[in-house]
This record gives structure tokens, C-alpha cells and sequence, in this order.
């Protein structure tokens, strides 16, 4: 009964948009609302420009073996570094175009030869990917202190996650690991002073921005000024808190999560590669899987928000992506979804010989097409996989509405993450945390159509109460309860998209049934793979004391880690263990003492065949 | 919210060391400590005393060598820095004391040559002179030779403060003796001051009858603004140790611009200029009066009586 009244609706709303639309988009639109937080008036969907998409294309990257050398004449003091702000140190084009079935970059650099990588198994996949990008936000203003970095410099999006490394030190020996904690032979550790700079720096220039705030490492917790870091970010106007961390702090000495949750901590971004303990191994704790178990328990105990954070190595852990999402589904009470993240070759993996990084190569398409086979067709590539930057769309319609409040604007821009579409993809799925009934989104709710609607309601700029009509003709025209798993009705989902958008449509819900679990692939580049039409829009970019740089113009790229660090380490590492005491470091395959830790039924870690499934063979 | 390792408030706990363990799994206030910064009144979380806590003890630990039965020695009125202070000293056993830098310099001088501490506290630079005996001199502000800033201190603290050793603090301050050495005070002003000591027992149980009749209340605030006699100390680390109340620690004669405290402790003219300012109930004087009638024979300490 309540299939067909939602079908009724969706009929009824469907000719309400479409009625509507025939008046809506014969009246000029309006001028878009210019808040303050903004550069100019919020942008049109046609305004928006975009990068070279499509393929065959050229995009400017880099020679891995002049980049190491640059870098490292750079760090012995035999070149300036204004060559790197100056220059093009390393860059050759590269072209990007599909062979066989695959979407592969090519580049010759002229003194160290070819060089190529794979970048998709599946064209057509990366296809309908880019084909939803919606374009990018702002072009940055009054930045010039902050964004410095020649040709590596960030020049579009307000960002949506800074990331600050609070120290180099970690209590791991992880490979793979892009920060070479612990082997760099010098400790860089941020002063607390720095990181108040940093971060009243990265709010002093338009588009100011609603950010989450990232505290990464080594090991963040490891940093004494963690938890007024966590204060100060929250006390300046950060709407969020997160780290990125391996939890041992937390499994260890339980009491610190709560001072966290007090101090402002809101997230952990939890490492975690697989659920057994032979699937960590690589990460050489003998009983690492039980250890992050006990984490989760104190995390969620303390109220911390938890987003497991994949590293995919082909040939190492790839197997686990569905146990993976198994384990986040089966624990949906505690977690927000999880982070997959193919392996760049950074760090300590610079030096890797051509036939293992081909051999371990992994992609988002591969990960698209591995949930296809392991869930048998219930995630589908082209269906349900939208890029990160498509998040974009939404926060479109939040500032536009929060811009229609009047005196009451907010001072920052919402959360946008309008990252170029190489750089993720994510699906979005609804979970009932009592049922454990899931499904995506995009079986039962048209999001392509919804995004477009979005577009046209912002473009033409009506009301506030013309604006929300429109919004809610859109959001029942494109519901189809008929497709919704069990439970799942119209105004469950209302709900839930309410509670996505913070509530602006209605009284948000404290506690409910059903949540969104974000399962996110997000590839970050490597010398091989490098695009500078990909660092250039960056959205999660590293706050440094030397302003803020791209991620993988900061990870890899020409090194700007590297730099910073040696400009600014605070002692060798031998000579910081005399002064200030060593801490300990987990590693050498042994099992960690940690009271608590005990052993819990998981689902199993051995890929399930699903009847009848089609197996895809991948890569 | 009540973090693990037990149900606060409900467990006996015989030391002031438990006590202040069962205190930090507490988060009911916004915050523990207020002080006076220029005009404005700053406070300080629990979670910020906590670590302040551990972190000095580990710095005493590993750097003053500081072990169960030490003295240590903290010359000032009463601040932040020295509730943290006094807290990292009887968290890992050791007998702290509090001596006011304004009684005369000779007084200060035989009060520290009593208590021969392995550490002590000073307020600045050139007080450190006076604790020269002792392993570790930390200057509350400034620095000097020979003295470990507080900033250093900390940050010092800080590096150490791993979740191993963070762990091991709270091992030793559950192992610390209820027939220990907790506080040290100084019986008798004039030139046969000495240095008397109460146990963690004797300090706990005077806490208990001073809170009987007030208990706890979420969100109260309490006016400490007195010198740091033992009954200020008692009382203020009480307000610390319910989890509930926030401590304002004032400096006697300055008024509590702002604050609407429902506890004064101070000296009487700082108690009338609050009265007019927000009612001291009435119960309260009496049962300061109890507390304090033990050290009547002290005629700084007969200030504080209502």
C-alpha cells in the first residue's frame, strides 16, 4: 500500500517540477547571492569551468627521475629552491588515451626515456565518471601568501579538508607509508604556536571555507599539542575535527579519547587494511586487527565518529574490499563508512622497480568492478559510482539556501569538495543499523536527475520558499519507493537527506534507524600518475609553514614534503631521543600488550563466491 | 559522560591520588579551573588539568628523579599552575607543601630548609635562590639559570607523555598509600614555624566532612582567594575532586568581577566584598568554621573564619 501511495507522489511531484519548470525557467534568473564569505556571487552551473576531461588529452606531469634528482639537489643545497617556485623543474607532458580496453599515461621525458602507468581497467567507467562532475568552485582570492608553490599551486575550491601534520613520529613501522616516518633520520614536529598560525592563516582569504580539519603525521596522537590543537581549530571556527591515525594511542590508553572528544575531536580517519590479522601483517604487529577492534570499542564508547581508511595494494589486500565493507556494514553503529585508497608509490616506495609497480597497481575502476562481483551486481560501476567532486552539487543548494537567510548567513561557504574527477569516486549507500538491510542510493533514488534539478533550482535563484518547493518536487520525483530496500520509505529518506544537509530542510533527528555510509575511493598520485590539472584543484590540501600545498604536490610531485620538513626539522632523530626520551614503536611482527584486547567473532575475511554472480576478471 | 575504568563518585577512595583519578573520568562541567587574565576570566577543562598533571609528573619522574616519599615544595599563592603542580607531586606520592611568598623572606627561608625538598616551584627567576637545595627549581613565569621554565616543564612533559608512561602514572597514583604524606603545611607563623604534614587519609577525610552538608552541584562555581594555607588547599582541591563544581582561583583583595560564586574561601574582607556582591549561604560559615577551628592558633589562618 504504501508502494503505490509513494508511487502516486512521485507521478503527482514529477508533473508538479514539471509544471513548475515550465513557468521557472521562462523568467530571467536571478542574480545569485553574493555572501561573504565568497569571492564574488555564488556561481552558476554554467560558470563553472572545468579541466580537460575526456580522452584522448594532454595534461602537463613529471619525469620521476628528474623530480627525485631536482629534489634532491634541492635538500644538499646545490639548487635554490625559488628554481622549483620559478621553474618547471621535471615536468614533461604526458598524454592520456585509451589502448586495449584500458585508459593508460604516457610520458618521455627527453634524458630519462618512456614511462607509462595504467589509470582505469575500464573506460567506460572512468567515462560516466567524469561526465558527472558538475565543475569547480572558486578561484581562490587574496591567497598569495598561502598558495606559493609555482606551478604546484592551488589555484581553484574553497577545499574541504586541511590537512596539518601535527609531527613526523610515529609508533608504527608501516610499509606501504608515505610520510617514511621514522627512517628520514630528522624529527619535524609542528610548535603549538605553528599550528595556531596555520590555522588562523588558512581562514584569512576568500573563499572562506567550512572545513574539516585533518590532524596527520606519523602519528598525530603523538604530538603533545593534540588536544589543543583539536581546542583551537574548533575554538577558530573549524566545523570538524578528524585525524588520521592507527588508533593504537586509544586501544592503549582509553581515557585519552574522551579528553579528545572534550577538546574538539570529532573523527577518526582509522587506518585499516583488512579484517584478520594476517591481512595487516604488512603492517608488522603480529595482532593488529585485534588491537584496532579495542580502538573502535574506546572510539565509539567516547563518542568519536570512525571512517576506516583502506591502503590497496594489488597482490597484498585487494581481496579485502569486500570483507571490508562487510565489516562497516555489520558495524554501522559505529562507523560512517570507509575510505579505500589505492596504492600511490610515495615515500619509501620512490625507488620501486617497474615490474612491481605495474604488478600492484591498483585502481578505482578495479575496486568499482571487485564490489560488482563480491556483492553480485547490487553495487553497480555505472549506476552507483559518482566522483567525489559530484559532493559539490549538494553544497551548491546549502549555501544557496543558508545565502537566502538573510542577516543570519553563516560566515563560512559549506563543506565542497570539487576535486577534479581522476582524483575519487565514492558510492553512497543507506543502512539500517538495526535490520542491517542496505542498499545504494542510487537503486531506489535518481541521482544524476537530482543533481541536474539542483543545478536548475541554484541557476534561477528563486525564493527561499520557492527554492525548498522546488527542492521537494525534485527529491519525490526521483524517490522510487517501489526500488527502496524493506524500510525504507520516503520519509525515512527525507530524513536522512536532511540530516546530510544539517538540517536546513527540517528539525534534524537525533537518532535513527537508517544512516548513509559513504564508501569512498580516493586515488592519490604518484610520480607516474602525476597530473597538474589534478594539484591545482586539490581540496584537501596540507596547511604547512610554508602555506598550503596540494596534497600530492606534497606527497609526492616534486616534494614539497621533503622541503618543508628539512627546512624546518626540529633536531636529528638520534639527537631528539638523548633529549627527550625515545617512544615506543611497534614493529618487528611481535604482538602488542594491550589490556582489553580479546578476540571477537568477524565476518570472514576469505571472499564469499555470490550463486550465479558473473566474475569479472580485473587488471 | 564517565569515562572507563569505573562508575565516578560512587567508589571509596582513600587517597587524594584516587580521588583526582576518579575526579578526570568525570565530565560534567565546562570546566574545572577559572583565573583571572587581565580582565577576563579563563577557564581551564579537565582535560587540559589532566594532562598538565601527568605531564609534570612524568617531567618530575624522568627528569628530577622524583620518587614516592619526596618533598616537594611549591612557593606561591594559589594559581593553576600550582593546583597542577601540587596534583603531579601527591598523584606519584611525594609530599607536596605549600609555603606563601608572602610571609617574611626568613620564614620562607627556615620553611624550606625544613622541608629539604627534591623539588620545588617558584614564581619567578630570582625566587628560585631559595630552593637551591633542591634537584629541579621550576619558575611558574619567566625563566632562569639553573630553572626550568613551566613552559619547558610541559613541553618536556609533553614528549613523555606516550599512552606507556601516561599509563604508568595512573598505575603509581592507584598504588600511592592512604598512610602517605599528601600535604605539607606550615603550623605556626611566628619563628617556630615548622612543617606538618597530613596523610592522604587524614586530607581525604577532612575533605569529606567539609563537603557533606554542600554537596556538588553541576555547574556551581567556588571563589578560592585566599592564600594557600592548608584550608584553602583542602577546600579548593575538594571543588576539584567533585567533578562537578568550577574553581575560580583568585587573588585575595581582587573582587570576582563576573563570576556569581555560591562559595567563597578567603579571608574576611574578601568574603564581605563578595557577600555584597552574591550571598554566601549561611550554612557555609559554620562549616568552614569546623574545618578550620583545628588551626585556630594561627592568626592568618583565624582570617578565614566568617
Amino acid at each position: 500500500m504504501s508502494e503505490t501511495i509513494d508511487a502516486v507522489v512521485k507521478e503527482l511531484a514529477n508533473l508538479g517540477w514539471h509544471g513548475l519548470q515550465a513557468v521557472n525557467t521562462r523568467v530571467p534568473e536571478a542574480p545569485s547571492p553574493a555572501p561573504d564569505w565568497a569571492p564574488g556571487p555564488l556561481l552558476k552551473s554554467h560558470e563553472r569551468t572545468r579541466p580537460p576531461l575526456g580522452w584522448p588529452r594532454e595534461t602537463d606531469s613529471l619525469c620521476p627521475r628528474c623530480v627525485v634528482e631536482t629534489r634532491n639537489a634541492i635538500l644538499r643545497g646545490e639548487r635554490d629552491l625559488a628554481d622549483l617556485l620559478d621553474g618547471r623543474l621535471g615536468e614533461i607532458k604526458a598524454r592520456i588515451a585509451e589502448e586495449d580496453g584500458r585508459i593508460l599515461i604516457r610520458k618521455t621525458c627527453p634524458e630519462h626515456g618512456a614511462f607509462d602507468d595504467l589509470l582505469s581497467i575500464d573506460p567506460e567507467f572512468s567515462r560516466v565518471i567524469e561526465s558527472r562532475y558538475p565543475g569547480r568552485d572558486f578561484r581562490t582570492l587574496g591567497d598569495e601568501l598561502i598558495h606559493r608553490h609555482g606551478t604546484s599551486t592551488i589555484k581553484y575550491g574553497r577545499g574541504a579538508v586541511l590537512t596539518i601534520d601535527l609531527t613526523n613520529r610515529c609508533n608504527m613501522m608501516c610499509n606501504p607509508c608515505f610520510m617514511d616516518a621514522n627512517q628520514v633520520g630528522y624529527v619535524h614536529e609542528l610548535t603549538l604556536d605553528e599550528i595556531k598560525q596555520i590555522l588562523d592563516d588558512s581562514i584569512s582569504f576568500k573563499p572562506r571555507r567550512q572545513m574539516s580539519v585533518q590532524f596527520s603525521g606519523g602519528e598525530p596522537t603523538m604530538s603533545p599539542h593534540f588536544l589543543e590543537a583539536c581546542r583551537y581549530a574548533k575554538e577558530v571556527g573549524y566545523y570538524a575535527v578528524q585525524a588520521a591515525t592507527n588508533g593504537l594511542r586509544f586501544a592503549l590508553e582509553p581515557e585519552f579519547a574522551y579528553a579528545a572528544k572534550e577538546a574538539g575531536f570529532d573523527l577518526a580517519y582509522f587506518q585499516f587494511d583488512g579484517v584478520s590479522n594476517d591481512a595487516n601483517k604488512h603492517r608488522h604487529i603480529s595482532n593488529l586487527f585485534d588491537v584496532k577492534l579495542k580502538s573502535i570499542d574506546v572510539l565509539h564508547d567516547a563518542g568519536i565518529d570512525i571512517v576506516p581508511v583502506t591502503t590497496l595494494v594489488n597482490g597484498v589486500n585487494e581481496t579485502q574490499v569486500g570483507p571490508l565493507l562487510d565489516f562497516v556494514l555489520a558495524n554501522s553503529d559505529k562507523m560512517g563508512g570507509i575510505s579505500f585508497q589505492p596504492v600511490s608509490f610515495t615515500g619509501r616506495d620512490e625507488d620501486i622497480s617497474d615490474e612491481d609497480r605495474r604488478r600492484r597497481r591498483y585502481t578505482i575502476s578495479h575496486m568499482a568492478h571487485e564490489m560488482q562481483r563480491y556483492y553480485g551486481g547490487k553495487i553497480d560501476p555505472y549506476r552507483d559510482w559518482y566522483p567525489l567532486g559530484a559532493m559539490g552539487g549538494f553544497t551548491v543548494l546549502a549555501d544557496h539556501l543558508r545565502a537566502l537567510n538573510g542577516p543570519d548567513q553563516p560566515s563560512f561557504g559549506g563543506l565542497c569538495c570539487s576535486c577534479h574527477p581522476n582524483c575519487g569516486s565514492s558510492v553512497l549507500l543507506v543502512a539500517n543499523r538495526k535490520t542491517k538491510v542496505w542498499s545504494p542510493i542510487t537503486q531506489f533514488f535518481d541521482m544524476e536527475r537530482f543533481m541536474k534539478d539542483i543545478a536548475l533550482i541554484c541557476d534561477t535563484g528563486r525564493g527561499k520558499k520557492l527554492t525548498l518547493a522546488q527542492v521537494a518536487l525534485s527529491f519525490l520525483r526521483n524517490f522510487d519507493g517501489r526500488k527502496a530496500p524493506s524500510g525504507m520509505t520516503l520519509l525515512e529518506f527525507l530524513k536522512l537527506f536532511n540530516g546530510k544537509m544539517g538540517g536546513s530542510l527540517m528539525k534534524k533527528e537525533q537518532e535513527q534507524d537508517w544512516t548513509v555510509l559513504w564508501i569512498g575511493g580516493m586515488w592519490f598520485q604518484d610520480l607516474w600518475t602525476y597530473d597538474f590539472r589534478r594539484t591545482e584543484m586539490c581540496v584537501i590540501p596540507y596547511a604547512t609553514q610554508e602555506g598550503e600545498i596540494s596534497f600530492c604536490a606534497y606527497n609526492t610531485g616534486v616534494g614539497w614534503r621533503q622541503i618543508v620538513e628539512n627546512m624546518h626539522m626540529v633536531a636529528r632523530t638520534k639527537d631528539w631521543f638523548e633529549t627527550r626520551g625515545r617512544h615506543k614503536i611497534y614493529a618487528g611482527d611481535r604482538p602488542m600488550e594491550v589490556p582489553g584486547v580479546r578476540k571477537l567473532p568477524v565476518v570472514s575475511d576469505a571472499p564469499q563466491p555470490v550463486s550465479g554472480a558473473h566474475v569479472t576478471a580485473c587488471g | 559522560m564517565t569515562r572507563p575504568g569505573g562508575r565516578a563518585g560512587q567508589e571509596e577512595s582513600g587517597t587524594l591520588a584516587s580521588l583526582f583519578l576518579a575526579a578526570m573520568r568525570r565530565h560534567d562541567r565546562a570546566g574545572v579551573l577559572l583565573h583571572q587574565d587581565g580582565t577576563k576570566w579563563r577557564e581551564t577543562p579537565d582535560w587540559r588539568l589532566e594532562r598538565q598533571v601527568i605531564r609534570l609528573a612524568l617531567f618530575l619522574r624522568e627528569r628530577a628523579s622524583l620518587v614516592p616519599g619526596d618533598r616537594v615544595a611549591i612557593l606561591s599563592r594559589l594559581r593553576p599552575e600550582s593546583v597542577a603542580a601540587e596534583l603531579a607531586a601527591i598523584a606519584q606520592g611525594a609530599a607536596a607543601i605549600a609555603i606563601d611568598p608572602e610571609l617574611p623572606s626568613d620564614t620562607v627561608r627556615r620553611a624550606i630548609e625544613q622541608a629539604a625538598p627534591a623539588v620545588a616551584f617558584v614564581p619567578r627567576g630570582p625566587e628560585r635562590e631559595q630552593a637551591s637545595g633542591a634537584r629541579a627549581v621550576v619558575c611558574f613565569e619567566g625563566k632562569a639559570e639553573g630553572a626550568w621554565a613551566w613552559s619547558e616543564a610541559l613541553d618536556l612533559g609533553g614528549t613523555l607523555d606516550t599512552p606507556e608512561r601516561a599509563q604508568s602514572f595512573r598505575a603509581q597514583a592507584r598504588e600511592v598509600a592512604a598512610s602517605s604524606r599528601a600535604l605539607g603545611y606550615l603550623a605556626g607563623l611566628d619563628g617556630g614555624s615548622s612543617c606538618q604534614y597530613l596523610t592522604h587519609a587524614e586530607a581525604v577525610a577532612r575533605m569529606r566532612a567539609l563537603r557533606t552538608e554542600l554537596p556538588a552541584r553541576k555547574g556551581a562555581v567556588a571563589l578560592v582567594a585566599a592564600p594557600p594555607t592548608l584550608a584553602a588547599r583542602l577546600a579548593l582541591l575538594s571543588f576539584v575532586f567533585d567533578g562537578l563544581t568550577i574553581c575560580a582561583v583568585g587573588t585575595p583583595g581582587r573582587e570576582s568581577a563576573g563570576l556569581q560564586p555560591e562559595w567563597v574561601v578567603g579571608p574576611a574582607g574578601v568574603q564581605e566584598s563578595e557577600r555584597t556582591a552574591a550571598p554566601v549561604p549561611r550554612r557555609a560559615a559554620g562549616l568552614f568554621e569546623r574545618v578550620l577551628a583545628p588551626f585556630r592558633s594561627d592568626p592568618r589562618k583565624a582570617k578565614l573564619e566568617m
